[in-house]
């Protein structure tokens, strides 16, 4: 079964008994064993599995994780089999970017390379405000060493280079590779030619989404149910932008405004076309984000997150304070079609949970 | 009631995550192995390496492959 299955990435490897491992290496040239097989020292692996059988089985999946310890041997080749199938999970040290990514719907970038490299990449970084901002908005960046990950670093495509050379790889949020670029002489404090780097950012990002196709399918929805569109204009820079988000993504909160709203979130300077339509629904004064407005189906402003003051117009952002939440909750009682009292009460709940929280 | 179907509910949801876990006989005594399951495996403590050099088959290299562990004996 060790051959069969070889291709598809099956490893078997056999650990002999303890008792009798002196016999081992005669057996299994006697009978042609193609697989690894080494002696348990001492019964250790024997104790720390749980063996109690001869033979017994276990089987590791894809992401390192032991998923059946001692399986009934009828059963080995149906679950190796399923295990094949399965996909390799992400490497741990790409957990918690990888979880981001998916969140901020970004792609991960690394840079493979030791501490000075990462750190001449950095200055460069400073240096070059639009496409760092770019490599800030569209992906999770990552510094590993390539000794310390040496088989990601080999999938990611790191030949072990010297010199004054490093790699960047991409990859999407599940960790698949996209592509890599190696890097070859970037000295300090020397720019170098920057557009292998820009063009390589730019083909691996996340395919750019366009504001004006998400703002027209919100007013269709909106249109057919006789709804209004709740409008969040979000800045990937801004924390705020990121709690507010949260705050629209709790169960109660999506509960009680689903029946009178259409939720939509705009990233001004990520999306296509994002700063034209926060223009139009905000107005030439751009302001602090987040902001909110809600709008008829038509797309009319009928209120927004700029409370009166005597000072003029007063941005409230993510609802936090009472004042903030008070005003929140008024641009909801102005719009508001169907809401019930019960969900109202729950939006309340769920705004003052989420301040006592955040603040 | 509710509770009944919440439960019905639970288990389907966690039957149709990963290989189904529970559609495969094990055996053996299970209270240790249960436990085993769903983490990183032990470490292999063992002495030289037939066909394979020990670095071929670290748990860190063998990462992306599905590993089919066989203890035996000759006696």
């Amino acid at each position: 079964m060790s051959q069969r299955y070889a291709d598809q990435g099956l490893v078997v490897l056999g650990i002999h008994s303890t008792k009798g491992a002196e016999e081992m290496e005669a057996f299994a040239k006697k009978s042609g064993i193609p697989f690894p097989i080494a002696a348990d020292l001492q019964d250790r692996t024997k104790r720390a599995f749980g063996v109690d059988g001869n033979p017994d089985y276990y089987l590791v999946d894809r992401s390192g994780r032991l998923r059946f310890a001692d399986l009934a041997n009828r059963e080995v080749e149906r679950a190796v089999q399923a295990l094949l199938q399965e996909p390799a999970g992400l490497h741990p040290a790409l957990l918690q970017a990888g979880q981001t990514a998916e969140r901020k719907d970004k792609r991960i970038l690394i840079l493979w390379g030791n501490a000075q490299r990462a750190s001449a990449f950095n200055e460069v970084r400073r240096a070059s405000p639009e496409w760092n901002t770019m490599l800030t908005m569209e992906y999770e960046f990552l510094h590993l060493l390539p000794e310390l990950h040496p088989e990601l670093a080999k999938a990611s495509g790191v030949q072990g280079e010297r010199a004054a050379g490093f790699t960047l790889s991409a990859m999407d949020a599940k960790g698949r590779h996209l592509g890599h670029l190696k890097i070859k002489d970037w000295v300090r404090n020397s720019f170098g030619d920057t557009d292998p780097l820009v063009a390589f950012l730019t083909k691996h990002r996340v395919p750019p989404t366009d504001a004006k196709r998400l703002w027209d399918e919100a007013l269709q929805q909106a249109q057919k149910k006789n709804q209004r569109v709740l409008v969040h204009l979000a800045d990937p820079f801004s924390g705020w932008s990121w709690e507010l988000e949260a705050l629209l993504a709790r169960k109660g909160v999506v509960r009680a405004l689903e029946g009178d709203y259409v939720l939509l979130k705009i990233d001004e300077k990520r999306h296509q076309h994002g700063v034209e339509l926060a223009r139009q629904l905000r107005g030439e004064a751009t302001g602090t984000w987040p902001w909110l407005a809600i709008t008829d189906a038509q797309g009319k402003v009928l209120i927004s997150s700029d409370r009166p003051t005597d000072q003029g117009p007063l941005n409230i952002g993510c609802p936090v304070s009472a004042k903030e939440q008070a005003w929140f909750l008024h641009m909801i009682d102005a719009t508001r079609q169907t809401m019930e009292p019960g969900q109202r009460a729950i939006l309340e709940k769920e705004l003052a949970a989420f301040g006592a929280s955040a603040r | 009631m509710t509770k009944l179907w919440m439960a019905a509910i639970l288990a389907l949801l966690t039957g149709l995550a990963g290989a189904g876990q529970d559609d495969f006989r094990r055996e053996g005594e299970r209270a240790y192995k249960d436990m085993l399951e769903g983490k990183a495996p032990p470490a292999l403590r063992v002495g030289p390496w037939m066909n394979a050099s020990a670095d071929d088959v670290s748990w860190e290299a063998l990462r992306g492959k599905v590993v089919l562990v066989d203890f035996w004996g000759t006696w």
